[in-house]
């Protein structure tokens, strides 16, 4: 079996070829690293021959509490460089300053006020960015991430890249050895590994918010990455000195496969849920089948649903042009609406003309018009279904906050909220929608991550944002957190 | 206790003006040969920095081309023994830039409104009861109605209501020769875009038991403003005579680098113009959150103060009053008064901008001399080339493919970067 996957290495395409190149680079990267770390550089851009531009981030891994938490820390801590860097840093900055001075006979008094306030602001997507392993300098120990544009080029050509080749993904992951555990460091190099042939295809979302408003600092890194693993294979591993466990695994994620499913992507959006709606009992099975192919979580239940499929399905009569003899054909439409909003995901329709049938009676020639147009609308779908999915992922999706038992005394409270979702990495473009007659009131905004981190954060933040009456959370789902006041 | 302390002042001091010589020569060297200077206010140390140079205040010349040169200055307002003494010091360092800042709006344009009074009068003209009486009103002739119905009332009794009024009246007077009042009101306004204006250098001083001070020497020239805009519009700029690696500019000597702040513009190994932003924070308590966060919060001072540099809206106003009023008495007594009053008010804003290709070239931390607490500090590089390549990865990283490369810029100065002295070069 090993052999098997190292010939399908041998076959892949010059996309790995460029990875594999960057990686036999890798003994110098870290040379680099390791004099970065000892001279407090944290992360370096340049240029060179073998990989165009690139980017060298490293972030020191914690000490305290589980090593597998502080890795992944360190990891998105330098993910977050990479992506002020490569995306950039959205910088705001407002300074008021007032002097004044007065003297009234022999009383004199001087008065001086000064404030600033600085707003930092990542968001990005990243490819092909991958963890080339750790350094040790003055005592601490740094993850090194390195990002080059031919590594960058290679993922969005494996990205793009449809169903062409089977796809294997080479990656190489390390851990700290801390206090000679060689296993944990085997287990946490391993999934390390996996994380990153996941992000090498899909990229990480890399969202960060920083304030500093004098001495109040706060910040927050978001990032996620989505992705589907078929199968693992360690080629290599080992210790790399003392204090470094390196694990070299191939990892089978085929191309075609990956965007084939959606499962992983849309769980990392949450627990994203569709319900089929259609009058023709024939079509809405081929539906569901094909969506649950797909890997989309088809429910019965249309209350735990956040997506609608709904289908609309008609047989029209046909005479064969040459012979005369009766046929059928269908006219199939798909459209894919948020439940909660009616907002239009996607539209699709059927050729009709590739779905007429003239064999059988009436019954067969119908099923087998539905046959043919279910298959002819499957390219078309899968098309626009993987548009959608990609478009949740990277540019966000609309997400709902909702609150019973509203009132108009809450109304401040509903805008300091609002205020402090804008603040959640991940989440922006907040409206607020209140009836206080009806007592309930929501917050829509686009969310480009799932709805537990959301909820997390917001408990935090609904803490420090001056929030008069706290509302109580009650329950959440992959597009909507419920509250009640 | 009071001797240590002012000695340590003095090497403070005197640290901090050799640090700030330092950022065009050898600043170890420096700091190490002259630690000896005795202790001088933040304002002789930039008259002498700008008297070396042969720089004056306003529009100056270097080969034929034109610069300003603006001075602004800060105080530390946190005692010594405060939490807050390291974040003060960079407010300290904020308000003295802002300070500049505004003398560079004024010097574009300046609109300026005065106001002056001057009262001259002998003898007493009388009451103006009947001006005031115009004015009475409705609450003012409700307590009217109520006194005279009192005043009646005391007259009934056989009392005169208005013989101390009166008296005290006739007594003025009669004393009262002659007055003299005058005032003056200066007021000033001014708005301006400031780009491209940096940190020439940075002085601190604090005197024994005194508060502490920052002062910088900010410069503006058009090869300063051609990086600047580069930042918003992603041009490119041409490239003059290789220097050392502007890692290798940078003081190694923390106790140098405390007084460093502010935006530099530099001159790489391939004669590319590279900004430098030094940035600093103190942290709130000792632990390591407190600690993360500072050193976060110092990366965000340097990013600012790319921001900043890439131009930011300044408004300034200024009000001043000066009145007095002298009194003479028949006695040949002679009462004086003054009232006088001060206020400037600095706004300064820089609208969101997304700056690409911000790198961390250094992370260091040092104890505060005379305050014993943690600074940390971060130095930042952004550079033409650098935004280049991040945009390069950013569009690889979007399947957008290598971008055509932006022409080059010839700025209406040129570059001629082939003096001794390496900032001075970069400007």
């Amino acid at each position: 079996m090993k052999k098997a996957v190292l010939s399908k290495i041998a076959a892949i395409s010059a996309v790995l070829t460029i990875m594999l190149a960057a990686e036999a680079a890798e003994p110098d990267w870290l040379v680099t690293a390791k004099t970065m770390a000892e001279d407090g550089e944290q992360t370096r851009i340049g240029r060179s021959d073998e990989t165009g531009g690139y980017v060298i981030a490293i972030a020191k891994i914690g000490e305290t509490g589980d090593e597998a938490e502080m890795l992944n820390a360190a990891r998105i801590a330098a993910k977050r460089l990479v992506a002020g860097i490569v995306g950039g840093e959205n910088v705001e900055v407002a300074e008021h300053f007032s002097a004044s001075e007065s003297a009234n006979g022999d009383d004199a008094a001087t008065s001086e006020t000064y404030s600033q306030s600085v707003k930092v602001n990542v968001d990005a997507i990243l490819k092909g960015a991958m963890t080339i392993g750790t350094v040790n300098a003055d005592d601490s120990c740094y993850t090194v991430l390195l990002a080059t544009q031919k590594n960058a080029d290679a993922s969005v050509a494996m990205d793009s890249a449809v169903g062409d080749n089977p796809n294997v993904v080479k990656v190489v992951g390390f851990a700290p050895i801390s206090g000679g555990d060689i296993a944990t460091a085997q287990r946490m190099a391993s999934e390390s590994a996996k994380s990153q042939a996941i992000e090498q295809v899909l990229g990480t979302a890399v969202a960060a918010a920083d304030t500093s408003m004098n001495d109040k600092a706060s910040a927050k890194v978001f990032a996620s990455a989505a992705g589907f693993i078929k199968q693992f294979r360690v080629i290599q591993e080992g210790k790399v000195g003392d204090a470094t466990y390196r694990v070299e695994v191939v990892i089978e994620v085929a191309k075609d496969e990956l965007l084939k499913s959606y499962k992983a992507a849309l769980e990392a959006l949450g627990d994203v849920r569709f319900h089929v709606e259609c009058g023709n009992t024939f079509i809405r099975e081929k539906v569901i089948e094909a969506f649950s192919e797909w890997g989309c979580n088809v429910t019965e239940d249309r209350e735990y649903a956040q997506y609608l499929i709904a289908c609309h399905g008609s047989f029209q009569g046909v005479t064969h042009p040459a012979n005369g003899s009766d046929g059928t054909r269908c006219v199939l439409s798909i459209r894919i609406v948020d439940r909660a909003t009616g907002r239009e995901m996607l539209t699709a329709q059927n050729d009709t003309r590739k779905s007429v049938a003239f064999t059988g009676d009436e019954t067969r020639r119908r099923r087998l018009s539905a046959e043919k147009a279910m298959k002819e609308i499957h390219g078309t779908i899968h098309g626009k279904l993987d548009e959608m999915v990609r478009g949740m992922v990277a540019s966000g999706r609309d997400a709902r906050l909702e609150f019973d038992n509203y009132s108009e005394a809450y109304a401040a409270s509903l805008d300091a909220i609002a205020a402090a979702l804008d603040k959640i990495p991940g989440c922006e473009a907040p409206k607020t929608k209140a009836d206080a007659e009806r007592g309930v009131a929501t917050i829509v905004f686009r969310c480009k991550t799932d709805m537990d981190t959301v909820r997390k954060y917001l408990n935090d933040v609904i803490d420090t944002a001056g929030v008069a009456f706290k509302p109580h959370q009650i329950g959440f789902d992959a597009n909507s957190v419920s509250f009640t006041w | 206790m009071n001797y240590p302390r002012t000695l340590l002042a003095a090497v403070v001091a005197a640290t901090t003006f050799c640090a700030a010589y330092a950022q065009e020569a050898t600043p170890e060297d420096v700091v190490a040969t002259e630690a000896a200077v005795e202790s001088k206010s933040v304002h002789d140390m930039v008259d002498e920095y700008l008297n070396a140079k042969g720089y004056s205040e306003g529009e100056n010349t270097k080969g034929g081309k034109p610069f300003y040169v603006a001075v602004g200055y800060g105080v530390i307002q946190a005692p010594l023994e405060n939490r807050s003494y390291i974040d003060s010091r960079v407010n300290a360092y904020n308000k003295a830039m802002l300070d500049a800042k505004a003398k560079m709006a004024e010097y574009l344009e300046v609109a300026i409104r005065t106001e002056t009074e001057h009262d001259y009068a002998e003898g007493n003209f009388g009451g103006n009861e009947e001006a005031e009486a115009d004015s009475l009103s409705i609450t003012s002739k409700i307590k009217s109605l109520i006194n005279a119905k009192l005043d009646k009332a005391l007259r009934e009794e056989g009392l005169d209501p208005d013989k101390a009024e009166r008296e005290a009246r006739e007594r003025i007077a009669k004393k009262q020769l002659n007055s003299d009042f005058y005032k003056k009101v200066i007021s000033t306004a001014a708005k301006a875009e400031i780009t491209g204006m940096q940190v020439m250098c940075a002085f601190e001083g604090v005197p024994a038991g005194g508060k502490g001070q920052i002062g910088v020497v900010a410069i503006w020239s058009p090869k300063l403003q051609a990086m600047a805009q580069s930042i918003s519009r992603g041009t490119r700029l041409p490239s003059g005579v290789g220097k050392k690696p502007v890692k290798e500019q940078i003081p190694s000597d923390n106790k140098v680098l405390l007084s460093t702040f502010g935006v530099q513009q530099k001159i790489d190994e391939n004669g590319d113009l590279v900004l430098v932003a030094f940035g600093q924070a103190g942290a709130v308590t000792d632990s390591p959150q407190s600690a993360n966060a500072a050193r976060n919060k110092a990366k965000m001072q340097a990013m600012a103060a790319i921001r900043e540099f890439a131009g930011e809206s300044v408004a300034v106003t200024s009000d001043a009053v000066n009145a007095e009023n002298v009194e003479e008495f028949e006695n040949a007594a002679e009462e004086y008064e003054d009232v006088s009053a001060y206020s400037q008010k600095i706004k300064a804003a820089a609208e969101k901008m997304n700056i690409t290709g911000i790198a961390t070239i250094k992370n260091w931390d040092c104890k505060h001399p005379l305050a014993a607490r943690t600074v940390y500090g971060a130095i930042c590089t952004w550079s033409p080339k650098q935004a280049i390549n991040a945009k390069d990865m950013s569009n690889a990283m979007n399947g957008a493919g290598t971008p055509q490369p932006q022409p080059v810029v010839n700025t209406t100065d040129g570059i001629q970067n082939r003096g001794a002295d390496g900032d001075e070069d970069a400007f």
